[in-house]
């Protein structure tokens, strides 16, 4: 080992650290931590890793590898692209712009927004976030309703394959069908096929105005004849969620809330607005235009990124009311066997998200207030078994409408209990093709999907 | 997109040798799948299946076979892999590179049979199609619950949506929705071996991306049988603006200004001198002067709210930017005039000359204004005619040249412009393909824009869904760039 970090060092550009200052990945942390500041480098210490066979986990910065996967068996390398953080190659006038795999998303806010320009794109987590973790986990937010995810934002990519070969495919333009669409297989891979290092995405005009509502609905029932009334109207909001309040005082029924966040030209909003409270108005639904509501989103993202468990379930968005339902009719005995649990739902995209959190009111969870720093929460419950016993029945549930549950996020003690992904069509084909970029399978070997 | 005269790339090239008849044992187990009429091998009525749009390549497949749904496809690939018989799956024959060409021998798979509209999920805005599905008919469908497919080619009036996933598709409202793959929620597909797979789907899917990766592969992973797609709202207001130059350059530089003045238009087309007289000649003429260098398309949809002031923003920009005249469409007659100027080009261009051809390829739009400068130059030099309508505000350009493939030397001044164009476009920091995809006739320019390793990859990729080589042979990848193929022996090492 101490010869292969040698090795390592000595490669121009690549800035090695002791282990212990590298993201812990389920509580594992690796030896060291190599920061490529080339996509050369990266493809050199790929190269090496991958002729020794040493594990590797590939990082873009902030903390999504905490809880993301299955518990690694060891970890000998994290390789991250956090020193990889241009951001100078930007054409305002075509939209587009070439990015280092590092950049957060809050410094392109910045720059983009100079020009009048915006990626439209909120996923879980803060400003730190960088592109890089958003493609490679095709992380999206509430702003999916209105403009997709970033598989719908980005035009090109580099990426460094398990074997240390650098590639580019897509390009800088905003329609290319030259070759297979690897851009597409490389978003969401999660870091299985190679460490991507730079990203060329293509951006929107900011919109003038950017307005949202808050409307509180009696039950999520409610809540879809509301889409549907404000879809009557002609109204397409770029976000509609639906969120389930803590019940207050405790055991009283959820209080449910819906976020329509309306984004155009000042008038359009003006009118969008006034639709959507007729239609709450309609349904003896009180509502109001949400204060300071750029907080509000950031901090709703913020904390879904730092649940310690985090179960995704996707139905169509007219069984919303069905999939609430599972979720809902499972929570008594989850809530019984511990952790704090709040609901939110992409609205308009089916994706109902369950979110835990340790219950801070309970002693044995003081100590977990800053996960990213203190040992795992695995005691947010004092028992997974029906947590787990939960995720197997709504997979069972939904099969037949070919409806999805995916833990995102979990300590080890859940994912002892239950898979997270549940069966995947095409599984063949994609352990096929990951070995085509990993052939030595070096890269977060039996974490994730693939 | 329709193209009124014949069009001609390589002239004369017979891409692959003749092939053989198939065993008629095959042909029996073909019929006992799909029917005695559903296997065509009668040498006259194979005539019509020898090419797609691109009819400069001409290669008679050795059989037409037409399934009607999913289990009948995955008879028919069993059988033909069992065989060893390649196959190419056909729309309706639109595509413009040559992909739907049966080389090496193949039997081409017809979906033309496969026509059916299985579902459409109003409240979910979703439709689920057979591939043979027209294009245009889907919207038509969709009408009455206020919904409509957004991906509209030239030819949507012919091709089918299987041949838009094939192809990934574009057309000109992809500027503000996008091309058929941000439109693509699922998909059956059949692979070579006959395997069924259902991909994407209601829910978040796990793992990789095979929907993204199979749109736009070209028939080479195998077929789809079944496609589930997005359909959008109807925009409640559209607000059209015919824009017209004298000078080509000022055009160019007005779809910039729009763009970088934080606008979206849902369309933004350009089309040039010989573009508007040809259409002036035609049935569709609607009293444009001849004498402008370029005229615009523009078009705003969306919310009313606020619309008409987007609408002027533009009207103001092209004024500033030099328009002589600017037109606003004062209904949906005038609206439809104003298309035809742009979506009737090229069939009325078939008066002009015998024959055409038509390029594809795409460049940032701040670089436009010198890109259609040096295609004009370039067609100068040859001594031929050039004329460019195209989709600006996607910087997707699709040059046209007329010409006369009886003489060869004009056909040879074609070929030799047509691949400088493709050069000065790629130097530009475009791409060689936005919409028609890479087919035949492009493969060749891949090593344009892919580096060899990158190449290697994708032959790898396809080798996966398709180890024997069955599906499509000879497309999309120049032959030299796959590496030998050590099979699925490699696979074995897998992690588990």
């Amino acid at each position: 080992m101490t010869a292969v970090l040698d090795r390592l060092r000595g490669i121009p550009g690549l800035h090695l650290s002791p282990g212990d200052e590298g993201p812990l990945v389920h509580g594992v942390a690796p030896a060291a931590v190599a920061a490529p500041e080339t996509a050369a480098a990266a493809a050199e210490a790929l190269r090496v890793a991958s002729a020794k066979r040493w594990a590797v986990e590939l990082d873009h910065g902030g903390s999504p590898l905490r809880l993301a996967g299955r518990p690694p068996e060891r970890i000998d390398l994290v390789l991250t692209s956090t020193r990889l953080r241009a951001l100078d190659d930007y054409a305002p006038a075509d939209l587009t712009a070439s990015v280092g795999a590092g950049a957060t998303l809050g410094a392109l806010a910045e720059r983009f927004g100079a020009h009048g320009q915006w990626l439209p794109l909120d996923p879980p987590g803060s400003p730190d976030t960088t592109i890089g973790a958003t493609v490679d986990a095709a992380a999206a937010g509430p702003l999916r309703l209105g403009f997709g995810t970033p598989r719908d934002h980005v035009l090109g990519l580099e990426i460094v394959t398990g074997d240390g070969r650098l590639l580019q495919f897509g390009g800088r333009v905003v329609k290319n069908v030259a070759g297979y669409d690897v851009v597409k297989l490389v978003i969401g891979s999660r870091g299985t096929l190679g460490l991507v290092t730079r990203v060329n995405v293509r951006l929107r005009p900011r919109p003038a105005a950017d307005r949202t509502l808050t409307i509180a609905v009696a039950s999520p029932d409610i809540a879809v004849e509301l889409l549907k009334r404000i879809r009557a109207r002609r109204v397409e909001p770029a976000a509609l969620e639906l969120h389930a309040l803590p019940a207050d005082p405790p055991g009283a029924a959820r209080r449910w809330v819906v976020l329509a966040r309306l984004l155009g030209a000042a008038a359009a909003v003006d009118e969008q607005a006034r639709a959507v409270e007729q239609a709450a108005a309609e349904l003896g639904a009180s509502f109001e235009t949400t204060a300071d509501a750029p907080r509000l989103w950031a901090r709703l993202a913020h904390d879904e990124a730092r649940a310690t468990v985090a179960v995704r379930v996707a139905d169509l968005p007219s069984e919303i009311p069905s999939t609430l339902g599972l979720v809902q009719a499972a929570l008594p005995a989850i809530e019984a066997a511990g952790g704090r649990w709040t609901i939110q739902a992409h609205l308009g995209n089916g994706i109902v998200r369950l979110l835990g959190a340790p219950d801070t009111t309970h002693p044995s969870a003081a100590a977990e207030s800053h996960p990213t720093s203190s040992p795992l929460p695995s005691s947010l419950m004092r028992d997974w078994r029906p947590l787990a016993d939960a995720i197997r029945s709504a997979r069972a549930a939904l099969a037949p409408r070919r409806g999805t549950v995916v833990v995102a996020a979990a300590p080890a003690p859940l994912l002892a209990e239950v898979d997270p992904y549940g069966p995947v069509a095409g599984h063949t084909l994609m352990r096929r093709i990951k070995a085509q970029f990993d052939p030595a399978g070096i890269l977060a070997a039996g974490r994730f999907a693939v | 997109m329709p193209i009124g005269a014949r069009t001609v790339s390589r002239a004369g090239m017979q891409p692959g040798p003749a092939a053989r008849p198939l065993e008629p044992g095959l042909v029996a187990a073909l019929r006992g799948v799909v029917g005695h009429d559903g296997v065509i091998t009668d040498p006259g009525r194979l005539m019509v299946y020898e090419s797609d749009g691109l009819t400069a390549y001409r290669v008679r497949p050795t059989a037409v076979v037409l399934p009607t749904d999913t289990a009948q496809v995955a008879a028919v690939l069993r059988l033909l892999t069992e065989a060893g018989v390649p196959f190419v799956p056909r729309g309706a024959g639109t595509g413009l590179s040559g992909g739907a060409l049966a080389l090496e021998g193949a039997v081409l798979l017809s979906l033309a049979r496969m026509n059916r509209i299985l579902a459409i999920d109003a409240a979910n805005r979703r439709a689920r199609v057979q591939p043979g599905v027209v294009n245009a008919k889907l919207s038509r469908a969709a009408a009455p619950h206020g919904l409509y497919y957004a991906p509209d080619p030239s030819s949507q009036a012919a091709c089918t949506i299987g041949g838009n996933v094939a192809e990934n598709a574009g057309g000109p409202h992809c500027l503000k929705y996008g091309v058929t793959s941000n439109h693509i929620l699922g998909l059956t597909v059949v692979l070579p071996d006959g395997e069924i797979l259902e991909l994407g789907g209601a829910g978040e899917t796990a793992g990789y991306d095979l929907v993204g990766l199979f749109v736009g592969s070209e028939g080479t992973f195998g077929v789809a049988t079944e496609i589930e797609v997005r359909l959008e709202a109807a925009p409640e207001a559209v607000e059209t603006i015919l824009a017209l130059f004298d000078r080509m350059d000022d055009a160019s530089r007005a779809v910039s200004a729009i763009i970088a003045d934080g606008l979206l238009p849902a369309a933004l087309e350009m089309v040039d001198r010989e573009g508007i007289r040809a259409v002036e000649a035609s049935p569709y003429a609607a009293g444009f002067p001849t004498d402008v260098a370029a005229a615009l398309v523009i078009e705003f949809d969306g919310p009313r709210a606020g619309l008409l002031e987007e609408a002027d923003r533009a009207r103001e920009i092209c004024r500033a930017e030099g328009a002589r005249e600017v037109r606003r469409a004062n209904d949906e007659a005038e609206r439809v005039r104003f298309w035809n100027a742009r979506k009737k080009v090229f069939g009325a261009m078939g008066h002009l000359a015998p024959d055409l051809l038509v390029q594809d390829a795409v460049v940032p739009r701040s670089r436009l204004p010198e890109v259609l400068a040096r295609i004009y130059e370039i067609a100068d030099r040859y001594g031929l005619l050039v004329s460019n309508t195209f989709h600006a505000g996607d910087g997707n350009l699709h040059p046209l040249f007329l010409f006369d493939r009886r003489d060869e030397d004009q056909v040879r001044r074609v070929e030799a412009a047509s691949k400088e164009v493709m050069h000065a476009c790629v130097e530009a920091g475009g791409t060689i393909t936005g919409e028609h995809g890479v087919g035949f006739d492009k493969r060749e320019y891949m090593g344009l824009i892919f580096s060899d390793e990158a190449m290697a990859v994708m032959c790898d990729i396809r080798r996966v869904f398709d180890p024997r080589g069955l599906a499509n042979p000879a497309k999309i990848l120049p032959l030299r760039a796959c590496r030998e193929w050590a099979g699925p022996a490699t696979w074995i090492e897998e992690a588990p």
